[in-house]
């Protein structure tokens, strides 16, 4: 596919070819020929709608009975739910469980997204720049308007200078040093929260419809199956686990940073452990 | 910028809808999921503090309870002891009272049974010495054929009886 959209000076992002879902998409209007003459199936989109009502109707459905003893789907969702709770108090501190529905709202979209590629004839849309940076830009947006909120407009300004109003008066040189580092390591969140999902779901999902190629391949050739896709799709499984996990705990510390009087070495040392998350998995 | 956004395959229109259609269900999810689950996890706190509560209130009323019970057991097992000896005591001194009276009674017959005995003995040593005076007579008077008024006869038996009596008692001791 690389090659092929090299060839026709596309981006290798873009889906070359189409899922079940191209009975939805077409009418649609998100199949369509672009520039070049190729076509363009953008079924990510529908794939990603599909799985964000399904969470939604799951979660109401499942949050609907009050039973003091909860059974079934109810269990699962106050299950889920106190989790995402529990790790929100635990990485923004107490309070944290506020943020929960974000960070909950992230992990659960992004882990059903790249569980999707594991699904024959499915397709993951955090495979697709579009998703992972619409995914990004809203954690950023939702960051950035709680910073804001908790701080307020100067405060938080304030807060990206390296709080000088909280300094002695000879470190008055800080905020011209701490600013500009702390507007790019903002600006720098989205593109770091996109690419790192996007690359490692994308990586993992080419790799798993090469081997599945090989697969086929290999059929006419002996006529015996042999699933070669099939260990690296488990490994998906974790993969796409370890990547929401990633993006929905930077989210939170994200948060817990943008917070007025947080521990913030706390924050920072998550941080930076997660930022090296990805090179391992 | 166009072309870098190009090549990555980014396109506004499909961004726009992916970021509303995230920020519909994240305020979905909030308000009619975490928003309700949370609500209801403070409902069902406060519940299970109150039933908490509640039943330690209820535990320390049977303590209580149960103490009291205790005491009133331990008192009617007290008055139920004093009881149980006071009717020993009784008892015992009915028995002692029977046996007593047992034993005076016994006394009692064995004595009226002595006296008989020694009347039915003087009884008996009167009618021996009766037959023997009688057949001394008819013995002294077949030996020495001879008559003796009735009263000498009876002095002279009798002497002979009180005699051989003696002597009978002084062999025997």
């Amino acid at each position: 596919m690389a090659e092929h959209a090299a060839h026709h000076g596309r981006s290798v992002f873009i889906g070359g070819s189409g899922t079940w879902l191209e009975i939805v998409s077409r009418p649609l209007g998100l199949c369509y020929k672009d520039k070049h003459g190729a076509w363009v199936h953008n079924d990510w989109l529908v794939v990603a709608f599909a799985v964000m009502i399904g969470i939604a109707v799951v979660g109401v459905v499942g949050s609907r009975r009050r039973d003091l003893v909860p059974r079934g789907l109810q269990n699962g969702v106050e299950w889920v739910i106190e989790i995402f709770r529990g790790f929100c108090r635990r990485i923004i501190g107490e309070g944290g469980e506020r943020y929960a529905p974000v960070v909950g709202t992230f992990f659960a979209i992004i882990f059903c997204f790249n569980l999707m590629g594991l699904v024959p004839g499915m397709i993951s849309p955090t495979a697709n720049t579009n998703a992972t940076l619409a995914l990004a830009l809203c954690a950023f947006v939702i960051t950035l308007y709680i910073g804001i909120r908790e701080n307020g407009i100067l405060g938080f300004i304030d807060h990206l200078a390296g709080s000088p109003s909280r300094q002695p008066w000879f470190m008055w040189w800080l905020p011209i040093l701490m600013l500009p580092i702390e507007l790019i390591s903002l600006l720098a969140r989205p593109v770091s929260l996109c690419f790192r999902l996007l690359g490692n779901i994308f990586g993992e999902d080419m790799v798993i419809h090469k081997l599945a190629q090989m697969a086929v391949n290999a059929f006419h050739a002996i006529y015996v199956p042999i699933p070669f896709q099939l260990p690296l799709m488990i490994f998906g499984m974790f993969t796409s686990f370890v990547q929401a996990l990633v993006f929905s705990t930077l989210v939170a510390i994200y948060i817990a940073l943008s917070l007025p009087h947080h521990d913030h070495e706390h924050a920072h040392g998550h941080e930076h452990a997660l930022e090296h998350a990805p090179a391992h998995s | 910028m166009g072309a870098i956004l190009e090549q990555l395959g980014i396109e506004p229109n499909l961004l726009l809808m992916m970021a509303v259609g995230f920020l519909i269900v994240y305020f979905i999810l909030k308000k009619f999921v975490f928003g309700r689950v949370s609500q209801m996890f403070e409902e069902r706190s406060q519940t299970i503090q109150q039933q908490l509560e509640a039943a330690a209130q209820q535990r320390l009323a049977m303590e209580k309870m149960r103490d009291d019970y205790e005491q009133r057991i331990a008192q009617i097992e007290e008055e139920a002891r004093t009881r149980i000896a006071e009717a020993v005591k009784e008892a015992q001194a009915a028995r002692d009272e029977m046996l007593a009276q047992a034993r005076e009674q016994a006394e009692r017959i064995v004595a009226r049974g002595k006296e008989e005995i020694e009347r039915e003995k003087h009884k008996a040593l009167v009618e021996i010495r009766d037959q023997v005076a009688e057949l001394a007579i008819l013995t002294a008077s077949k030996i020495i054929e001879r008559e003796l008024d009735e009263h000498t006869h009876r002095e002279l038996i009798d002497d002979v009886i009180e005699k051989a009596i003696v002597r009978r008692g002084n062999g025997q001791h």
